[in-house]
């Protein structure tokens, strides 16, 4: 395969490698959260409330006296995988709908008037009514996201298939008795991975925010369970006396979300022939 | 005659292929009838436009179904097993055993005609593990004895290179081993060199040439370059604008050109005019006028609007396509027909 030599390409570039080193740590520590964060970060302890950033709490402590370091760790956890899950699953579904949009032209205007349909609203509204109806859970804020970022996915990955489906190999494999289902999982799919990877990052950054926006106003995922989401929500009325309980979840979503941004434009720009001379 | 004790190995009949548009239905081929022996070349020749491809396309059945074709006429293709089979007439699923199998086709654009996300070993391979059900590793190492056969050097090491790591002569080959790995019994070729340089065209077709030797498949190949069809065909059909203007084998056909268009497309080959003791032209010659619509088109012969040697009568209705010597036919007022009654 090329990647390796994207691989190097994107290693050259400093933005994209600094991006990668910081999800890279944000990841380690999340996966790693009960070593690097030993407090259980669902511990009260009232007499501790927000307490500023000392050697005992790194970060401070929350109104309730929790760990703000640990929260934040094993917050990352919850943020990130429903960050992951949201991406996974919206690229699936939309690579599906996109690639059968794209290639056969009867379903084309039939499934794509209703993926404009879904992109009429505004994501995090849209985001808010599902959540309203499905009611509000882990399983339920990466099913709201999913059904939001799918329709982007799939204009992406039909408007690549409209494009790879005329190329003449396509015709050649015909040609060479290959039926149209292998045609399109075996050889139009693999075509479109570079679009496809750069909707996952970006799809990846923007479930971030949205996850901490739905469970700022409330109707994502619960306030017991700790995301950088529902920290900076749980927090906000405390911000005037102890600016350490918004600034840390804070600062956790805007790295995250950034860096994950600037990775896929690195990615994007290596990967689109059209943007690499103009870079 | 001998070769006719020989059954052929495709028949075509009457075929036509039309396309609904906007503006009316459209014959693209119209009325074509052919033959291709086991073991032989037969050249379609013809301009841009004048439904060589489609032709092709509509034997092989790969014109898009979204573009509503319509055909009709008969067919008879003898697999290599002997069994008959009308190429229209076959379920879709029937036709797919028969593409890269007993049928196999080369394009125009070798640069394209690859999956650029694959090895051309997996693509070679594909294609026999699809028809003859061998595992990947079999398949694989067929693949390379393909490489070798196409004379591609370090065919172990080509083997597991992506197709823009290849040149356009070498892609061509790579093209050529995917159509020839299941052993085909009739390979179509469509303008197979038209995109190579004139030195890379002519290693493609002594190759092309000596892979047919060495299995007796027949070739339609497809072309507008009349040098090629006078050093590798063995019969010519010559089309314009959709129909067969003029059959016969590539000799006579040099020789004594029936149609005007045939007699065209010849004095349009620099040098020919001059071999043929005429003074040396300053200009080459060039058939006047372009292919008429197809949506409107002349009410007697296609060409006639074109034709140097027109008469009222051409343009009253299109002349039949005429036997005029032993397996020789063509489609002009002006050509006399075969002198010799038909045989009681």
């Amino acid at each position: 395969m090329q990647l390796p030599r994207i691989v190097r390409q994107l290693m050259h570039r400093r933005i994209v490698m600094v991006s990668a080193i910081v999800l890279l740590v944000i990841a380690v520590l999340a996966i790693g959260a009960p070593w690097f964060a030993s407090a259980d970060p669902n511990d009260t302890a009232v007499l501790e409330r927000l307490k500023g950033p000392s050697a005992a709490h790194l970060m401070g402590t929350d109104e309730l006296g929790r760990d703000m370091y640990a929260r934040i760790v094993h917050g990352a956890r919850y943020s990130l995988a429903i960050a992951a899950l949201t991406a996974l699953g919206s690229v699936i579904a939309g690579t599906i709908l996109g690639l059968v949009a794209g290639f056969f032209r009867r379903l084309d205007a039939p499934l794509m008037r209703v993926v404009d349909a879904m992109m009429a609203f505004p994501d995090i509204l849209l985001a808010i009514a599902l959540v309203a109806i499905l009611g509000p859970s882990l399983l339920n804020v990466v099913l709201a996201l999913v059904l939001v970022y799918t329709p982007r996915v799939a204009r992406v990955v039909r408007a690549s298939t409209l494009v790879v489906r005329e190329l003449l190999f396509v015709e050649a494999v015909r040609a060479l008795g290959v039926r149209t289902s292998r045609i399109l999982w075996r050889h139009i799919l693999p075509n479109l991975m570079s679009p496809i990877l750069v909707q996952v990052s970006f799809i990846f950054a923007y479930a971030i925010l949205a996850e901490a926006g739905l469970s700022f106003l409330g109707v994502g995922v619960p306030p017991e369970i700790p995301t950088w989401g529902t920290m900076v929500a749980g927090s906000q009325q405390y911000a005037h006396q102890a600016f350490w309980v918004l600034l840390f979840p804070g600062l956790a979503i805007i790295f995250t979300a950034l860096s994950l941004q600037l990775l896929g434009d690195g990615v994007r720009d290596l990967l689109d022939p059209k943007l690499k001379k103009t870079m | 005659m001998t070769q006719h004790l020989v059954p052929p190995r495709l028949v075509v009949r009457n075929l036509s292929t039309s396309f609904p548009t906007e503006d009316g239905l459209v014959r693209s081929v119209a009325d074509v009838s052919f033959t291709i022996q086991p073991g032989k070349t037969s050249a379609l020749v013809g301009e841009s436009g004048s439904g060589k491809s489609v032709t092709s396309l509509t034997l092989m059945r790969l014109l898009p179904k979204t573009a509503q074709p319509q055909v009709s006429g008969q067919t008879r293709f003898i697999t290599r097993a002997g069994r008959e089979v009308d190429l229209l007439e076959l379920s879709d699923r029937e036709m797919r055993g028969l593409r890269g199998n007993e049928l196999s086709m080369i394009f125009q654009e070798p640069m394209t005609s690859l999956n650029p996300v694959f090895t051309v070993g997996e693509q070679i391979a594909e294609s026999v593990r699809l028809h003859k059900g061998l595992d990947r590793r079999a398949a694989l190492a067929h693949a390379r004895r393909m490489l070798d056969l196409v004379e591609i050097p370090a065919s172990a090491q080509r083997i597991n290179e992506y197709p823009h790591q290849l040149s356009g002569g070498m892609r061509q080959r790579v093209m050529i081993a995917l159509a020839m790995a299941c052993d085909p019994t009739l390979l179509i070729a469509d303008e197979p060199t038209t995109a190579l340089d004139v030195t890379i065209q002519a290693q493609i077709l002594v190759l092309m040439r000596r892979l047919q030797a060495e299995t007796g498949m027949s070739i339609l190949f497809i072309t507008h370059n009349l040098g090629v069809v006078a050093h590798h065909a063995d019969d010519v059909v010559v089309m314009y604008a959709g129909r067969v203007v003029e059959r016969a084998p590539v000799r006579p056909l040099f020789a004594a050109p029936e149609h005007p268009y045939t007699q065209g497309l010849l004095a349009c080959l620099p040098g020919k005019a001059h071999a043929a003791g005429a003074p040396k032209p300053k200009r080459l010659f060039a058939i006047r006028g372009q292919v008429s619509s197809p949506l409107s088109p002349p009410p007697g012969c296609a060409f006639e609007p074109r034709c140097d040697q027109a008469i009222p009568l051409c343009q009253q209705a299109m002349p039949a396509l005429i036997d005029t010597g032993p397996s020789r036919q063509a489609r002009c007022v002006h050509v006399p027909p075969m002198a010799v009654p038909q045989a009681a």
